[in-house]
């Protein structure tokens, strides 16, 4: 029931016309605009709906989708597209705390910023790291970076 | 005649019961300690050899240091501990073999003997500086502080019903009459537990243990430092077991006869497996906790029961 | 007082694996500590984009040693979604078969690491004997005592014999009993609950706000089980007790992984007995249409999530995987804050880490 609720609330500030546009997913989705993130996790712990499983980053052409899936007896996500460069991103640690880490691992593999969220120190990669966002670069299996790599 | 006596003497103090007895002794003991240990837990255990070998290997080690510690005392203060407990063992044995004769006040020489490593271990740890090292110690001076108290007064009981501070005369007050065990059993108990503190076993490992400050202050030892300091210790538990031994259960050996020394042997060996069984059961006790039974439950029984030995 | 800090990790006595705190004490008590990952950080995700979905198992059951038969086979699980296949019945079992053997084995080494660390050699020394009965029987079903690779895309690779059947039924009584032995002496033991209660507290509400998952969960009064509320494989054919306790401290946890061990060897007899009959793998296509798909499953440590997009090649353009061990480390350092030193290595084994898994 509070699954049906809260997507039934989230679908009224949904960008609901470019859902077509989206690839098969076998749980509810929703997309959002960056702006709105905020207030969809509003609207989802109101209805009850608390956790968080994780937050997925998926960098395809120049843009990175986030995904960050809750459940509750079912499963939902909210999708936010925005652009590598800009951070449009809000943190959502204040209404979440356990969100840090996920969006610490986003900040980290992804290279964004997320407005609110300060990185003192890095999570998984180590400190002297200077190859940028491990994430966002292509490696073909058996290429020559690739072995680079190993070496 | 001089040169023959002079030939004992040194028989004496060099095999038996001197250095290699007393050596191999407690070796024996610490590798029936881990062969009960062992099968407490459902494993096999070492063979006989194994403490012996451990110490042969250590002195073929690498002996570094942290940049910072004295070095001299770094190595004083485990030949100290070592010595210091040969000692005692060497006086303790010597006695119940007829080598050595106890004179008065040599009950309160053994005991400081027997609780000097534990200071020295406290050093130790200061002496290397490490974070580990350091704060290890400073537990184990806790320690040392409340179960050398408990130990003293519980085995003084002893000491004060017999009405001397010779082991001779402990020995002599029990010969006649009853043994003290008998008697003291409450003191008995209390002198164990001020034992397990005193040799840092389970439930009292806390300066020793792996899992909270590595080896506490024994962390940068290696090599034959190391070895010395686990002799000391091998030789700390032979002569508090055989002190224990000797105050309690006095009347029921006969001095200088075979059976004498096999009853004084298998008396050893009880007490041993009672330290074990104990390792086995217990948890490691906290800090706080360990402070507060020794405070708060041990040393008032033992107060009440040397005030009742005294009046009655 | 002054301050020291105590740096426990990478390498520490305490820890399985490394991961660096660093302990801020003033006198006997922890004012402040910091967690840093990624000493066994190998980049599986990225790796994974390169390699086919067939490959892909193999890189995914090195995730973690402990749990590696549930990761194979909640990634198995989405892939099939993605290619709308549904596994035989008697393939379905095998692995919920072993996702349970290998509850019952990462509990039973929990139990002991937390002996361990509390001064108790003993209980160590037994539960790791106990563990070894059912390494035995993962060794008679999948030819590995840890590492089984036994998944494949469409079900499982090898079926189940009559004589492993009997055998396993005939050992699980014997295990269930020595389990009930270390229940006794957790429910019992003075020293032990000494050693354990009052400390590592964590609240419902706590739970809530830093979505806690798994047996911590548990402890804290949140009953959440994805085997009884979310069914994957075939758990909904099966009657799942979800153990849950008030108290929220260590001593809770231990209790409850217990209850859930001996839960668990409860289930592997029934999923034995009621074992079908037929195939145990379909053919599935090399090439996945495209789409999305999100699976969660229950490992020993709590829900293990899965996202696979494919965009229709042999090799996934993306896969996100999410370990519980995570969401317990968010909470460490508030369980650590104001407890004796000597509670340090309690709350730490008391929260089950297996820090591969968080790192990948």
């Amino acid at each position: 029931m509070t699954i049906c609720n809260a997507l039934c609330e989230l679908k009224n500030i949904s960008m609901t016309e470019e859902e077509d546009l989206l690839p098969s997913f076998n749980e509810n989705q929703v997309l959002l605009a960056s702006g709105q993130l905020l207030e969809a996790v509003v609207i989802l712990l109101k209805n009850d709906v608390k956790h968080l499983s994780t937050i997925t980053g998926v960098y395809q052409e120049n843009k990175l989708q986030l995904l960050y899936h809750f459940w509750q007896g079912e499963g939902i996500t909210l999708r936010v597209v925005i652009d590598v460069t800009d951070n449009q991103v809000d943190s959502i640690t204040d209404l979440i705390p356990g969100a840090l880490f996920y969006e610490r691992e986003i900040v980290e593999m992804f290279g964004v910023k997320i407005k609110g969220l300060d990185m003192a120190t890095r999570m998984f990669l180590p400190d002297n790291w200077q190859g940028g966002a491990p994430m966002r670069r292509k490696l073909e299996v058996g290429s020559e970076e690739e072995m680079q790599e190993i070496k | 005649m001089i040169m023959r006596e002079f030939a004992l003497y040194i028989f004496h103090l060099a095999f038996f019961p001197g250095f290699i007895f007393l050596v191999a002794s407690g070796m024996f003991f610490h590798w029936i300690d881990r062969k009960l240990l062992a099968r407490f837990e459902g494993r096999v255990g070492p063979p006989w050899y194994q403490p012996l070998a451990d110490i042969i290997k250590l002195f073929a080690k690498e002996d570094i240091l942290p940049i910072g510690t004295n070095q001299l005392f770094a190595l004083l203060l485990p030949l100290t501990s070592f010595a210091s407990t040969l000692s005692a063992g060497f006086h303790i044995l010597g006695t119940l073999t007829g080598t050595v004769s106890s004179f008065n006040g040599d009950f309160i020489m053994l005991i400081f003997l027997i609780s000097l490593p534990s200071l020295l271990f406290f050093l130790g740890g200061w002496t290397t500086s490490g974070v580990y090292s350091i704060l290890g110690g400073n537990r184990s001076l806790l320690q040392y502080f409340s179960y050398e108290v408990l130990f003293i007064m519980a085995i003084s009981g002893t000491a004060i019903a017999s009405g001397s501070w010779s082991l001779a005369g402990i020995f002599n007050a029990q010969s006649g009459s009853m043994p003290y065990i008998t008697l003291q059993i409450a003191g008995f108990i209390l002198s164990i537990a001020g034992l397990i503190g005193k040799l840092k076993r389970s439930p009292y490992d806390i300066p020793k243990a792996k899992s909270e400050m590595v080896m506490g202050p024994l962390t940068e030892y290696s090599g034959g430092k190391l070895a010395l300091w686990k002799l000391a210790d091998f030789l700390q538990t032979l002569s508090g077991i055989a002190l224990i031994v000797y105050c309690y259960f006095g009347g029921l050996w006969l001095p200088h006869t075979a059976i004498g020394y096999v009853i004084f042997i298998l008396l050893m060996l009880t007490i041993q497996f009672i330290l074990s069984i104990i390792s086995a059961v217990f948890t490691r006790l906290r800090i706080d906790q360990l402070i507060d039974l020794n405070w708060r439950i041990l040393i008032p029984l033992s107060l009440i029961h040397n005030l009742l030995i005294m009046i009655l | 007082m002054s301050r020291v800090t105590i740096p426990i990790g990478p390498q520490h006595p305490l820890l399985k694996e490394p991961v660096s705190f660093n302990i801020t004490l003033e006198g006997e008590n922890v004012i402040d500590s910091t967690l840093r990952l990624g000493y066994v950080h190998r980049g599986i995700e990225k790796l994974a984009e390169s390699r086919s979905y067939v490959k892909n198992i193999t890189l995914f059951e090195r995730v973690c040693g402990i749990c590696s038969h549930i990761h194979t086979t909640t990634y198995c699980q989405a892939v099939e979604g993605l290619l709308g296949l549904e596994i035989p019945r008697r393939g379905s079992y095998i692995r919920m078969l072993l996702c349970e053997l290998e509850r019952i084995h990462s509990h039973l080494l929990w139990l002991g690491v937390l002996a361990k660390n509390i001064g108790l050699n003993t209980v160590f020394m037994y539960a790791w004997r106990d563990r070894e009965i059912v390494l035995d029987l993962m060794e008679e079903i999948s030819g590995g005592r840890v590492s089984h690779a036994i998944n494949t895309i469409g079900g499982v690779r090898k079926d189940l014999s009559s004589t492993q059947a009997k055998k396993i039924l005939a050992d699980l009584p014997v295990l269930a009993a020595r389990v009930r032995e270390l229940l006794d002496i957790v429910n019992n033991d003075r020293s032990f609950k000494a050693r354990t209660q009052g400390i590592g507290y964590l609240s419902t509400q706590d739970v809530y706000r830093y979505c806690v998952v798994g047996p911590v969960a548990r402890a804290s009064g949140v009953g959440v089980d994805l085997r009884r509320d979310a069914p994957y494989a075939h758990y909904h054919e099966f009657d799942i007790n979800v153990i849950t306790m008030q108290e929220g401290d260590v001593w809770a946890r231990a209790i409850v992984r217990i209850l859930e061990t001996i839960e668990s060897i409860d289930l592997s007899r029934q999923i034995v007995e009621k074992l079908p009959a037929g195939d145990v793998t379909v053919r599935a296509n090399r090439k996945v249409p495209e789409g999305e798909f999100v699976s969660r499953s229950e490992a020993p440590r709590g829900e293990v999530i899965y996202f696979v997009k494919s965009d229709g090649t042999q090799t996934p353009k993306r896969v996100k995987v999410r370990t519980p061990t995570l969401t317990a480390l968010i909470t460490l350092p508030m369980q650590l804050e104001g407890l004796q030193m000597a509670d340090v290595s309690a709350v730490i084994a008391g929260v089950d880490l297996c820090i591969a898994c968080a790192d990948r």
